[in-house]
Parts: structure tokens; sequence; C-alpha cells
């Protein structure tokens, strides 16, 4: 294990590890499975959900329809053998749209995450090691950005760009990233003061050096923490957007967006029930899995705040 | 504690400053020309010269922004580039009915929320307490607008009953106006009221273990005082500051409700000028977002004070 002398002995980053002498993520993975059954449920769910969009792609031979493969003869037409969710005002088949739905649902859910960590911890080790003025600034520029509603907030941003799934994905990156930076700050303050912390600048490694090679790599269970506590919000804030019809675009699949097909649903209910179902079992899963991940990971986090 | 408030009050001056940067800054960082987005994006019947004028995009940056704030100070918010109608006079509109949505909302989400929460951890791990939970996870998983379509199709597919999609003013009818307001405010408060039990849950089984309340057990004080008049107290001071914060997710779920609800709030108001691109009136709606919202979280930090006289204030 790392104390403070071998810290000084060897430069290497030192990453927080469990007691064990396995990998950190392993160890993660087998505690979850060990300690927290609803995590452990909500994790097969998401790989569900990976695997359906990944052979979403794949139709018409993996699943039955394209996304958007209209036939107006068959529009509004109830659940069936041939269409078991029923079709659209476009008799285009439901099921087939949910599906290619998961892409959409995971290719925002990562990309915003992947997004908002990124500049967060761009930010927040900025500030959180820096502090002064700029750790000052910031703050209150973080205050005010998050005195916007989400909701609020991404509408606006949206409309800074041409409407798209990139665009909703780097509003979604930005509202993510603001929010975190604060976590993300308060864990590299907590962290600045550690004895290994003292030892590298001992040592003669400069600011850059601390923040990329020591700090950074502790930071890596907030950031998965944050990672996967925030794909559901920001699968959810992707639907209230498309709902709303300001986040992606027919004809591209959005759970969100298929459900604002409302003039149609007094003759077609079945139109509110699959992407709706999808929808909040994807939320569920990653709520689940976040739930577990931030009680297994705690541990780590290096502050008391939690996401 | 008065110095508390006037200490918070002096340090509320550069956040409102900052936020008067943010708001005027919000139609000038967007990139490329404003003017000629707003031309492409909707037919407002404006010239390109017109529109600089209106929007103030006319003159040198520093000019621009000390009049649009000194238009603020005198209760000038702009004018509506759509019907010309004063954006403060639209504010006024809306903001009762938002006000009364969220209030709502909130009330229910509160009651539901503290009477579950407790109830799950004064009986935890027992079935009743993993059932309450449970429900709570699906809470915060089912959207808002997916529970508020479903609620409004299939009554009225089963049985022919749909709400009312006209507004009716509180003031005409105020049975009337409570009854529309209670589906949507019941939607916004379940969504809520599924943290506030898992908050409430844990913050109460945490004073349950303390020292305190085993000596009030000990001395034989019945278990529904000992919870009710003793740990509630004190188990209630982190949800007031869970419910502070959650001011502006309140005010996210009223864009949605308000505008399947058909309600002309606040949120449809924001969704309005933002779909006609409006930007003095969206300017105008986020300067007062920020300001409730920056309010709440000076409420919540006094509240504090008030509820635990513990925390003293240097």
């Amino acid at each position: 294990m790392v104390d403070a002398a071998s810290g000084l002995a060897v430069e290497l980053p030192v990453v927080a590890r469990p007691q064990g002498r396995r990998p950190f993520l392993v160890d993660v993975f087998l505690r979850l499975f060990r300690h927290k059954p609803l995590g452990a449920v909500g994790f097969l769910l998401i790989l569900l959900l990976l695997a359906v969009a990944a052979i979403a792609n794949f139709a018409p031979r993996l699943i039955p329809y394209g996304y958007n493969d209209q036939n107006v003869s068959i529009r509004l037409q109830a659940p069936s053998r041939a269409h078991l969710a029923g079709t659209d005002k476009f008799g285009r088949d439901v099921f087939s749209r949910v599906l290619h739905g998961a892409r959409v649902s995971v290719a925002v859910g990562f990309g915003a995450t992947a997004i908002g960590v990124l500049f967060a911890t761009l930010l927040g080790v900025l500030s959180g090691y820096l502090g002064g003025w700029f750790d000052t600034v910031l703050q209150r520029l973080v205050d005010v950005v998050m005195s916007v509603p989400t909701l609020v907030l991404l509408l606006i941003l949206v409309t800074y760009a041409r409407p798209g799934l990139v665009t909703v994905i780097w509003a979604l990156g930005v509202s993510i990233a603001f929010r975190a930076s604060r976590i993300i700050r308060g864990s590299v303050i907590a962290l600045r003061g550690a004895p290994f912390i003292e030892a590298t600048r001992v040592c003669g490694s400069g600011p850059l050096r601390v923040m990329l090679a020591h700090i950074v790599p502790n930071l890596f269970p907030l950031m998965i923490v944050i990672v996967t506590v925030d794909i559901g919000a920001a699968i959810l804030a992707e639907a209230a957007l498309s709902f709303l019809g300001l986040g992606i675009p027919p004809p591209l699949p959005s759970w969100g967006g298929m459900l604002s097909d409302r003039q149609y649903m007094l003759q077609a209910p079945w139109l509110s029930l699959a992407p709706g179902i999808a929808l909040a079992l994807t939320v569920y899963a990653w709520n689940m899995f976040g739930d577990a991940m931030r009680d297994l990971l705690d541990p780590y986090l290096h502050n008391t705040g939690s996401p | 504690m008065g110095q508390y408030v006037i200490h918070r009050l002096v340090l509320f001056i550069p956040s409102v400053v900052l936020v008067t940067f943010l708001v005027f800054g919000m139609v000038r960082i967007i990139p490329g020309n404003i003017v000629d987005l707003m031309l492409q994006e909707n037919a407002s019947g404006y010239s390109h010269k017109e529109l600089e004028h209106r929007l103030g995009i006319d003159q040198p940056i520093p000019k621009q922004y000390l009049q649009w704030v000194s238009g603020i100070a005198h209760g000038d918010l702009g004018r509506s580039l759509w019907n010309n109608q004063l954006a403060s006079d639209q504010i006024t509109r809306a903001l009762p009915i938002t006000f009364e949505l969220s209030g709502l909302g909130l009330v229910l989400a509160i009651g539901v929320g503290l009477v579950i929460g407790t109830l799950a951890a004064t009986r935890a791990d027992t079935p009743l307490d993993y059932l309450f939970r449970s429900i709570s996870i699906m809470g915060l998983s089912v959207p808002g607008f997916w529970l508020a379509t479903l609620v409004i199709l299939f009554p009225a597919i089963w049985w022919g009953i749909t709400p009312s999609f006209s507004y009716i003013p509180f003031t005409q009818d105020p049975a009337g106006n409570l009854v529309q307001f209670l589906l949507p405010a019941a939607i916004l408060g379940i969504e809520r009221a599924a943290g506030y039990m898992r908050f409430t849950r844990t913050s109460m089984l945490e004073v349950l273990r303390r020292d305190y309340v085993r000596t009030a057990r000990a001395k034989g004080l019945r278990e529904s005082t000992l919870i009710y008049r003793h740990a509630m107290k004190n188990a209630l001071i982190p949800v007031v500051t869970l419910v502070g914060l959650s001011v502006p997710i309140l005010l996210s779920g009223t864009v949605i409700l308000e505008t399947i609800f058909a309600l002309p709030g606040m949120g449809q108001l924001t969704l309005r000028s933002i779909t006609q691109r409006d930007y003095p009136v969206l300017q105008a709606i986020v300067l007062f977002y920020t300001f409730i919202v920056l309010f709440s979280n000076l409420a919540v930090d006094i509240a504090y004070g008030w509820l635990d006289p513990r925390i003293r204030y240097a």
C-alpha cells in the first residue's frame, strides 16, 4: 500500500486501491453483484439497452423495420403480430422505432455525460487547485447558471445551434458540466491538502504535473459516480426536450418525441405506451445502478457531499 | 440573526450583477449574427435594422448594457418583438399561475414525502419499507410528461372524461380553478415526493440512532411523541435544504405541465418566447427565474437558523 514514504520514493500516480489486489473496477463490480441486488438488476437492464442499441442498426435482419420505413396504407394500426406495438401516423412500426430510439438515448446519455464530466473536471480542477480570484469568479458563475431551471437552460442552449442530435448532446453536456464542476471542485480541495499531494509538491512537481498526474487519477471514482448518476437524468431531459419539440428533430426516433404525437393518441392509444415504458425502464435502470455505484464508490470520493 | 440576513443580502449583490451580465450576454454570445438567425427562423415583420434597434444591439456594448440595466432599475424589462406588449405585463399575468401550480405541487410533495418517508424510516427493513422504497424509485423514473399523457388519455378513452383545457381564473371560479390545477399539481408533486420521501427516510433513520432518542425512549416516552415531537424536528432540517434546492426543478416541471394542461403560466411563456425567438421577453423571464431561485436559496439559509438554533452565524 501507499504510505507517505513510498509516495515520495516512487513518482507514480497514486490511485486509491481497494483492500484486495483485484483491479479497482473488477472489485466494484464484484461487490455490485454481491451486495447490491437492485443495482445489479439495473446494470443488467443497461446491458440490455446497450445490446438493443447495438443491434438496432441491423434492420431489417435483426429487427423488423427501419426507423423511417413509412407505409401510409397501414397508418395508426393497433398492435398485431406484424407490428407488435402498432403503427404511427406515417404507418411506421412503433416497436422498431422504440428499438432504434435506444440508440438515440444511449448516444445522448453517454455523449452528454462524457462532455459534461470532461469540462467539469477541467473547470473543477482548475477552480479547486488554483483557488484565488479564478475560483471566486467561476463559482459565482456556477451559482448563477445553476439558478436557471435546468429545462429552461436547456431550451435556451438548444436555440444556439441548428436542431439536431449533436446540439442536444452539447446542450446537456454544458448543463451537466456546471453542476458537476462544483462537486469535482469540492473533491479537489479535499485532495489538495492530502499528504501525498504535499509530498509530490515537495519533490518538485509543478502545478500542471500535480493536477494531471496526481489529482485527476484520484478523481476517477467520482467521475464514474457522476456519469452513472447523470446518464439517467440526461436521457430524461432529452426526452423532455424532444417532447416539447425542441430536442431531436424528426424523423430520428426519440422516445420523448414519439410521445409528443398526442393528437393521434385518442385514436391510437398504443402510441403512448411503448416509448413511455422504454423510457421509464431505462431511467429506472440508470437510477438503480447509479445509486448502487454511489454507495459502492463512497469510500473513494474524498468529500462529504454526494452528487 | 439580523446581522446574518444583512450579510447575506450584501453577498447577494455580486450574484445579481453576474445575473445581469449573463442574461445580457445571452443574446450576444450566440455564434453568428442573431438578427440573421431571427430573420431566418421567423418572419416577425421587422427589417434587419429595425430588429437590431429593437434588441438594442446597434450601440456599443457598454452603452447597451448600461441602458438595459437602467431600464430594469426603472421596471422596464423590454417589449415583445411580436405583439409589442411589455415583458413585465406578460410575466405578471403568467406568474400567479406558475406559483399556484408549483405551490400546490410542493405542498403535495412535502405532505406525501414526509409522511411516507417517516413511515418507511420507523418501519425500516420491513416489507412496507421495501414497498415504499421501490415505489419511490419508480416515481423518480417515470417522466412527468408521460404520466400526464396517460392520465389525460385513458380516462378519456374509457369513460370519456377530459380535463378542461381552457384556463379558469381563480377570481372567476375558485372551485373550478382548483379542480383544474389538481391534476397537474399532483403529477408535479409525485415526481418531487419520491425524492423527499427517500431523503426524509435517510435523515429520520440517522436521527433515530442518536443518543437523545435512546434517552427519550428509555424514560418511557410514547413512540409517536418521540417521533413526531422529538425526532422529526431534527430530521427535517436537511429536508428543508432539499426542498429549497428543488425550486428550480419544480419550475422545470411547470414548463412541461403547463404545456400539456394548457395553463398560460411562465412555462408556456418561456416556451413561446423561445420558439418565436422573442429575446427581450426571454431575457426578462430568465432574469425572473434566477431571482426566484436566488431568493429561495436565501430563504433556505435563513430558515436554517430558525429551525436549528444551534447554528450560529458568524
